[in-house]
């Protein structure tokens, strides 16, 4: 992938349309905004939306930098700068650096942002919620339904460090506040019912916990500090915060907590995500199997081996029959630092007749949709700036997504070979696809098609605990492999000629370009 | 009795009056509906040997798990929403050939196409009540989705990228696996080969 120098940092990603649409603040009409459809999606004039919200837009000197007057912050746009920025009040203290999928550009209709963007800068802090209806040319902005949540708070002691738990009754909206000393997890267009249950602190790293209906404050003894919070969703919405001593930050891994999880090289951690859940049943059988609650079964099943086996620490998007989003179930790998992805499915097709198991990884089209637009942008950022550390970032990151890919790549024609040589399935190869729960994913990730509901044979014996108990074995195999070619040292072939979008890709089809893998 | 019988003799020459009228052929009379003129059919029967028509092909599901092309002749025009609307609503009315089906039940309708003003169209797909588009596996999802990508942008040249809205909205997925939320381009590899 081309970088930064390389790049024009004045020009505009390619656009395909541009139109006013109607702008829609509380279900009455708040003047128009011009909208362009670009490859990555639709990009919206930023000054009309924030005048719609009372919010003040400030244009810097030279016309480039924007920067948005927000009570507690500024957050500052720039056109072609693939991050914003958010400082404190006073202009100067820097608070954050938010990576923008989809980069600002300027027109005739002034600094344009993506949705994403404008949720970011506006949607959290504001607590609104955008919708853009293509068909309606509308942009919506409302204020979510204040919820207020029960919530409870407990402290967990162990080997120097306190982790602490705030359990909600529902998924929370929030944000994570720093200051020296102090974190503070504010709600976003949520509220907690009072009083919330809480410990009475008695800890040598957390000094004080302080609960409003609209946030949680933990102050932190001068020789402590504290990991992002970590949002856990199953089995209740839970944030996890772990507080620890400073000096023993560099000792951490060697907790005996965390100690099994670290034995295994390469593979430490593992996502499980059995796909749709809820009101989201995935495919229905002939005899009326719901494709959800045989990935769940699966999953357990796989999570229990994989637990005894591997002695890997494993973490399930879902536990239970509940519908998580797409991008939670990414998210979760993402905040677990997961090794790996793998989303469980069983397919259906039109007909009786289809059978057999397939893995999938994501299209290198979908990635570079996603991926070699976004890194390129950012490129063209880092070649803007001073920041040598921003650079690197941006170069590891894009690098990053080479990488998984192609490691998604190898572990799914791993997966694939153990399916087919142990149950004798037909072999429908491995493949690539723009599949969205994938998208999210910093992580090598693969989902995988067990076999199809839609056959009444392959319905009747995934019905079977032993005909399952052979698929996980099977997945299992293909883990153990694939750690053990991680852990061995091997070198990582990265096809980077070889996939193009859609095509079947086996083990074979590999070669250019070598890197040591981690 | 002598007035009795003369009003039956009038009831029934009535009767009779009335079916006589009734059973009366009337060939010289026009149909219930507008009367056309002579002109105007003759214009009609122009108009419709004027409309140009083009040799579409529509990429059904079918064996394997591929998509099978099948050429219709449909009527074209210079306006490439116009074609897009001809050849989903094509589509959704199903295949001619054995053994293909349609990508989605047939209650399905378009609600509308089109775009801005550039190369990304929006087809705009309808359900009945609101209902969200059929649960299925990937296989089945990726078959739905690319049997209209397909069908649209390897006969419209003027459209690079479909974006499928369902009920006015941007949907996620259609059913939890393949992404929607952008323009999508043909998907080659799941067109079957001919020989």
């Amino acid at each position: 992938m081309p970088l930064a120098a390389q790049q024009d940092p004045t020009s505009t990603p390619e656009l395909v349309s541009t139109a006013v649409a109607k702008l829609m603040l509380e279900g009455q009409p708040a003047g128009r905004v011009a909208v362009s459809q670009g490859v990555v999606g639709p990009s919206f004039a930023l000054a009309p939306i924030a005048a719609a919200l009372g919010v003040e837009l400030r244009t810097g000197p030279l016309g480039d930098s924007h920067t948005l007057i927000l009570e507690d912050r500024r957050i500052i746009f720039g056109p072609n700068q693939a991050v914003m920025l958010t400082v404190a009040p006073d202009g100067k203290t820097q608070r954050e650096i938010t990576r923008l999928g989809q980069l600002p550009f300027r027109d005739g209709a002034g600094l344009k942002v993506s949705l994403e963007a404008l949720e970011k800068a506006l949607g959290e802090p504001l607590s609104y919620r955008f919708i853009w209806l293509p068909s309606e040319l509308e942009l919506q902005i409302s204020r979510p339904e204040l919820r207020v949540l029960e919530g409870s708070i407990n402290v967990v002691n162990q080997y120097q460090e306190s982790v602490v738990g705030i359990e909600f009754s529902d998924k929370p909206r929030y944000r994570v506040e720093r200051s020296p000393g102090v974190l503070v997890i504010r709600l976003l267009g949520d509220r907690l019912a009072l009083p919330v249950k809480q410990p009475r602190v008695a800890d040598a790293l957390i000094t004080a916990i302080r609960v409003s209906e609209d946030r949680v404050r933990f102050e932190l003894a001068d020789h402590a500090d504290a990991d992002e919070p970590r949002l856990q969703l199953t089995p209740k919405p839970r944030l996890v915060i772990e507080v620890f001593e400073k000096q023993n930050s560099a000792r951490r891994v060697d907790n005996p907590s965390r100690q099994s999880a670290s034995q295994v090289a390469g593979i430490r951690t593992i996502a499980l995500d059995p796909g749709h859940g809820g009101p989201e049943t995935g495919a229905i059988g002939p005899g009326g199997n719901a494709e959800k609650d045989l990935n769940l079964l699966v999953a357990r099943a796989l999570r229990l081996q994989l637990e005894r086996r591997l002695r890997v620490k494993v973490v399930m998007t879902r536990t239970e029959d509940v519908d998580v989003p797409l991008e939670t179930r990414a998210a979760i790998a993402n905040e677990a630092r997961a090794d790996l992805f793998i989303s469980l499915h069983l397919n259906s097709s039109f007909g009786a007749t289809a059978h057999g198991a397939e893995t999938f990884f994501l299209s290198r089209e979908a990635s570079d949709k996603i991926s070699a637009d976004i890194a390129a942008q950012e490129n063209k950022f880092s070649s803007g700036t001073d920041d040598p550390e921003l650079d690197l970032r941006m170069i590891l990151w894009d690098l990053a997504q080479s990488y998984h890919l192609a490691e998604s790549q190898r572990f799914a024609t791993l997966v694939q070979e153990e399916l087919n040589l142990t149950l004798g399935l037909r072999d429908r190869g491995v493949k690539q696809a723009p599949f969205h729960v994938l998208m999210g994913a910093k992580m090598p990730a693969v989902l995988v098609e067990l076999g199809f509901l839609s056959n009444p044979e392959e319905e009747s014996k995934l019905q079977t605990p032993a005909y399952r108990a052979e698929l996980v074995d099977a997945l299992v195999r293909a883990i153990t492999r694939f750690k053990k070619q991680l852990e061995g040292g091997s070198t990582i072939e990265i096809d980077t000629a070889g996939a193009s979008s859609g095509g079947d890709i086996t083990g074979s089809q590999e070669a250019s370009q070598t890197r040591t893998p981690r | 009795m002598t007035r009795n019988r003369v009003l039956i003799a009038i009831a029934i020459a009535g009767l009779v009056g009335v079916l006589a009228w009734l059973s009366w052929p009337r060939s010289n009379e026009s149909t219930t509906g507008p009367e056309m003129s002579g002109s105007e059919a003759a214009d009609d029967t122009e108009l419709s040997s004027q409309v140009e028509t083009w040799p579409a092909t529509l990429y059904f599901p079918g064996e394997g798990d591929l998509l099978f092309p099948e050429s219709q002749e449909l009527p074209t025009s210079l306006d490439p929403a116009d074609r897009v609307s001809t050849l989903v609503t094509s589509l959704l009315a199903g295949p001619r050939t054995e053994h293909l089906s349609a990508p989605l039940p047939a209650e399905i309708q378009i609600r509308k196409v089109y775009w801005i003003d550039g190369r990304i169209a929006y087809l705009d797909l309808e359900s009945p009540d609101g209902t969200p588009p059929p649960v299925s596996g990937s296989t089945r999802e990726m078959l739905t989705v690319y049997s209209l990508v397909n069908t649209v942008l390897l006969n419209v040249p003027e459209i690079e990228g479909l974006v499928l809205l369902w009920n006015g909205r941007q949907l996620r997925t259609f059913a939890g696996h393949v992404d929607t939320m952008r323009p999508l381009s043909a998907k080659l590899d799941l067109i079957a080969r001919t020989q």
